[in-house]
């Protein structure tokens, strides 16, 4: 029997090798050198290589599209979403500047090792072929954010998040796993398109099985993206991290997840009776998560908890489009996800600047800290003005009401109307929460004025950030164009 | 190839007039902001002046290219935006929408110079009123509903901003208000938007969001009369229409002047655009069904506005309340549908524009001087500022519709048309005309005759130059409009004519319905042979 991998299979993962690689690196180096060195920077480095590879090999990795005989897709789709995930990771480096002490982040080197694993975890979760590689990658992701969580030593919020999200986060590894056997226990193969054509032959009378089995998968997933009501970790988590990684969570992580879920649901339930089932679950999970996400944050003073509960209530409208996968639904996520990711670092990179700013507060992220802000730090102002219009959907943000167009516009044409204006009513609740923060920012007086400098790493991601949201939106052709092709290709 | 500047410059003006027209405030804008930082406010005053003056200069050109004998879109432009989804930016002008862009373009200009009350941030106060008039501009023009949906959205940021920050007291309260009512009346209207568009595909089997495609669909009559309702409410935000006014008032009195010339002025003139444009044509069954409605709602808007605006105490307000009042004329100008009302009801927005926009900076200049708008701090001012009691007297009888003044000819043409299609709901109308003279000279009689009895009015000073040179404008309008109507109504006419031609003709397609089982809906004769054309093509 020949190997159990070509030389071709490891240039497909050449970007997981170079992460993991660099993974390692950082902490040898924490032993080893003994002067200062710039960790961060080594992380951007490994990551950008990564990146590089990733494109470099991009002839291996789109031959045969699966690799280690079958276990990992590498398709467009894997692709994308690699790329969405180097990405988001370089941004996080780029926000991880000089400010992470101020978040209490001591152990500069295990941080960076921690995210690039993160990143390496959540790479094999959207590439997975076969159920337990699914869960490796779902279990270096998590096990690697549950540290990063609690990465702010002296932070007692930092450490209650780090177990909070531990205890939640393996309840909810464990149930995928319970769903996982029972599909293996009613199809035989762990292999996600053969557990497809092996459930379309199966017996009536399992079909309450199989309910069981997506329901559980579902929790497993549901749970990674924030969908109501496996959400109720989301708040204290995304408030107590590090800024960055609450950004990293709230963009990466968030986007590996919808991936993989989109990939395996589909994969695996999306045809024939059961379509109709699912729809049902997807369509009350989409509403009650665009709801509760936006009412719960109407009250929030927090930033970083209003922001957290502002991203559930995008996973609700991301599943809006989940419903309709036939008219372009898919594709539409695919854009938004993209989109969201530019504002929702934008905005947590905003609100760092703003809370590293008032060090001696236990609130740093309160909203009137905001105060001001419009005109005593006025890029500051316009920046996050743009993100702010750009998550309400309303213009100059355009990239984000291109995105809400894309994704209501695959449920009316599929005709599911009424869960459409369930969405476009909360997105317009939201309107009050987002336009909250100009309110702070520009209508009111601030009494300190928040005096730290930006560094150019911090101001080139976010300047990128804004301008992709609005430019993604005067020209959205060509990235919808990418996501449609992407989405057929799995 | 020879570079010719001044030829490609030359071609702009000529292929993309229109583009031209819309995007000079926002270049302004961007200027502002790159423009270094001055002491001395008075320079970006300048500068906004200035493009404030090339956009009307523009709109000026191409008022002269409009060839006032058609009826059709003209100065077309065209191009695809989104791929696939058939947006495209296009852009047009008639006679409906030529006078409201003039308009538009005119009061800006009026509104920098009249910014000599704003303190602070001057140069972000203009950015915001010229990317207000960019995103104006480009509601009017737009043909295509998804840019004009776009567009209608953008008046919202500035108008946030211009109430927000130089607004008065509650002005975080009222600015939350106007946002959320517009917001929520138009993600509605998105939806009924994205549901048309799609029929539309089902039907002609091409997806397009361009009006001109889109009023080919035929819907059910449950289905028009849902969609209508979408976009009329959406629309009947904006107008206002009673009952979803409340927000008017708080916005009118926290804007700072210039805000509330430019709200007054033209965005509360979208939202009867948008009637017209949108939930006219696309759903003219729908319309049927709604017009008596309508009729009666602008109808309690006038009699109701007028009534309120009698007991106000603050002059902003008042002027505000009127304003609720006029538009009902105008609402209930359009939905009598027929040529001379609905030509009526276009020129009464332009002189609602006129008249009210003066009105309300003539109450700014009061306030500048004495920092109270409440009535009772005023009285016996004609005797100590005679110039500004004269303009006040003049828009005070152009707003009453006084014969020679520009409100007579849209108020008369409104009710002599209405009177034909709603006679007890113009009765009624008629009214508002008597409490309109009642609350204005009531007004005009408490502030500028009598004795002066606050000892601080004792040393106002009358209208300087500059405050003398925003309103001689208007002023010339008001008359212009007034004694010589014609010119201005023969151009926005013909467009009329056919618009109301192509509603009509649609409904009568749509007056034989015939029972389709299968589906149990009532559908429409011409969307069934339609049906059959295709089956047998198959």
């Amino acid at each position: 029997m020949s190997s159990y991998f070509s030389s071709a299979d490891l240039f497909r993962i050449a970007p997981l090798v170079v992460l993991s690689f660099g993974a390692f690196c950082l902490l040898l180096m924490e032993v080893f050198i003994k002067g200062a060195w710039d960790k961060a920077r080594t992380a951007g480095l490994f990551t950008l290589v990564a990146f590089v590879s990733l494109y470099y090999y991009r002839g291996q990795f789109f031959e045969g599209s699966t690799a280690f005989q079958g276990l990992l897709f590498t398709d467009p789709y894997t692709f994308f979403f690699a790329a969405l995930i180097l990405i988001g990771t370089f941004i996080t480096r780029l926000l991880s500047d000089e400010r992470l002490r101020e978040e209490g982040v001591g152990a500069q080197a295990e941080y960076f090792s921690l995210l690039l694993m993160c990143s390496v975890g959540a790479m094999i979760f959207v590439a997975a072929r076969e159920l337990i590689v699914l869960f490796l990658g779902l279990e270096i992701m998590s096990i690697a954010l549950y540290c990063l969580c609690g990465s702010a030593l002296w932070s007692t919020r930092s450490s209650e998040s780090a177990l909070k999200y531990f205890l939640l986060g393996s309840f909810s590894s464990a149930v995928m796993l319970f769903g996982m056997s029972l599909l293996y226990g009613l199809s035989g193969t762990l292999v996600i398109p053969d557990i497809a054509s092996a459930l379309s032959s199966m017996p009536a009378e399992n079909m309450g099985i199989l309910l069981v089995a997506i329901g559980l998968m579902l929790v497993g997933f549901g749970f990674k993206i924030g969908l109501v009501p496996f959400h109720f970790w989301a708040p204290d988590v995304y408030q107590g991290s590090p800024t960055p990684i609450t950004a990293y969570m709230a963009c990466v992580v968030k986007a590996a997840a919808v991936a993989a879920a989109i990939r395996v649901m589909t994969l695996l339930f999306v045809h024939g009776d059961l379509f109709s089932v699912w729809s049902d679950a997807i369509w009350f999970i989409a509403a009650i998560t665009m709801t509760i996400g936006n009412l719960s944050a109407l009250r929030q003073r927090s930033v970083k908890r209003m922001l957290a509960y502002s991203s559930i209530a995008h996973a609700g409208y991301m599943f809006v489009a989940f419903i309709a996968p036939e008219t372009g639904g898919l594709s539409a996520i695919l854009f938004y996800l993209v989109t969201y990711t530019a504002m929702t670092f934008g905005a947590f990179g905003i609100t760092m600047i703003v809370a590293n700013s008032f060090p001696e507060k236990t609130d740093a992220d309160d909203i009137s800290n905001f105060n001001g802000l419009g005109f005593t730090r006025p890029m500051l102002g316009v920046l996050m003005t743009i993100f702010m219009f750009s998550l309400a959907g309303l213009p100059p943000g355009l990239a984000g009401l291109l995105g809400k167009f894309y994704l209501f516009n695959a449920a009316v044409k599929a005709n599911f109307i009424s869960i459409a204006v369930i969405g476009v009513l909360n997105s317009a609740i939201s309107c009050y929460y987002y336009l909250n923060v100009l309110v702070a920012m520009y209508f009111r007086k601030g009494e300190v004025s928040p005096s730290h400098p930006v560094g150019m790493p911090m101001a080139g991601a976010l300047g990128v950030c804004a301008a992709a949201s609005i430019f993604l939106g005067v020209f959205p052709s060509k990235l919808y164009e990418i996501a449609a092709y992407v989405v057929t290709t799995f | 190839m020879t570079l010719d500047p001044l030829g490609s410059l030359l071609n702009v003006f000529n292929q993309n007039l229109l583009s031209a027209i819309i995007f000079a405030p926002l270049l302004g804008a961007l200027w502002l902001y790159v423009f270094p930082k001055k002491e001395d406010g008075s320079i970006y005053r300048g500068v906004a002046f200035l493009w404030g003056m090339i956009t009307f200069g523009l709109s000026c050109l191409m008022l002269l290219k409009f060839n006032s004998e058609s009826s059709a879109l003209q100065l077309r432009e065209h191009a695809s935006w989104i791929q696939g989804f058939g947006v495209h930016y296009s852009l047009g002008v008639d006679g409906i929408s030529v006078f409201l862009v003039m308009l538009t373009t005119f009061l800006m200009p009026i509104v920098v110079l009249a910014s000599h009350s704003v303190k602070t941030n001057l140069r972000s106060y203009l950015a915001n009123m010229l990317l207000l008039e960019t995103a104006m501009l480009g509601t009017l023009l737009a043909l295509d509903s998804f840019l004009f949906y776009i567009f209608w959205e953008m008046m919202l940021f500035p108008m946030y901003f211009l109430i927000g920050i130089w607004g008065g007291p509650r002005r975080i309260y009222a600015t939350l208000k106007f946002v959320l009512y517009t917001v929520f009346g138009s993600v509605l209207m998105l939806i009924a938007l994205l549901y048309t568009v799609w029929q539309h595909a089902e039907q002609s089997g091409a997806v397009s969001f361009l009006i001109a495609d889109l009023v080919k669909t035929n819907f059910s009559l449950q289905e028009e009369i849902l969609l209508f309702a979408a976009f009329a409410l959406a629309f009947g935000i904006k107008v206002p229409i009673f009952p979803f006014h409340t927000w008017l008032p708080d916005a009118h009195v926290e804007a700072p002047t210039g805000g509330s010339v430019v709200l007054a002025g033209v965005l509360l003139k979208m939202g009867l655009y948008g009637f017209i444009r949108f939930a006219y044509p696309l759903f003219p069954n729908g319309a049927e069904v709604f017009a008596p409605y309508l009729a009666i709602l602008a109808v309690i808007g006038i009699v109701y506005g007028a009534l309120v605006a009698w007991a106000q105490s603050d002059v902003k307000k008042l002027v505000a309340y009127s304003s609720v009042s006029h538009l009902g004329y105008c609402v209930l100008g359009f939905v009598a549908f027929n040529t001379i009302s609905a030509t009526g009801s276009i020129y009464q927005m332009l002189n609602h524009g006129i008249s009210t926009g003066a009105l309300f900076l003539l109450v700014g200049v009061l306030y500048d001087r004495r920092h109270t708008r409440e009535i009772s701090e005023y009285g016996g001012l004609a005797s100590k500022v005679p110039v500004f009691a004269f303009l006040f007297l003049v828009f005070t009888l152009s707003s009453i519709a006084l014969p020679l003044t520009n409100g007579f000819v849209g108020e008369f043409l409104i009710l002599y048309g209405s009177f034909q299609t709603f006679p007890l709901i113009t009765i009624v109308a008629v009214s508002g005309v008597v409490l309109g003279a009642i609350y204005m000279l009531t007004l005009y009689l408490k502030t500028m005759f009598g004795e002066i009895d606050e000892a601080k009015n004792g040393s106002l000073t009358d209208v300087n130059t500059r405050e003398l040179v925003t309103l001689l404008p208007l002023l010339f309008m008001v008359f212009y409009m007034g004694i010589f109507p014609q010119k201005m109504l023969s151009m926005i006419e013909p467009s009329v004519v056919s618009y109301i031609q192509m509603v009509e003709e649609r409904k009568d397609d749509l007056t034989a319905y015939v029972d389709d089982h299968s589906s149990g809906n009532l559908r429409v004769v011409n969307g069934v042979t339609q049906l059959i054309e295709e089956e047998e093509r198959v």
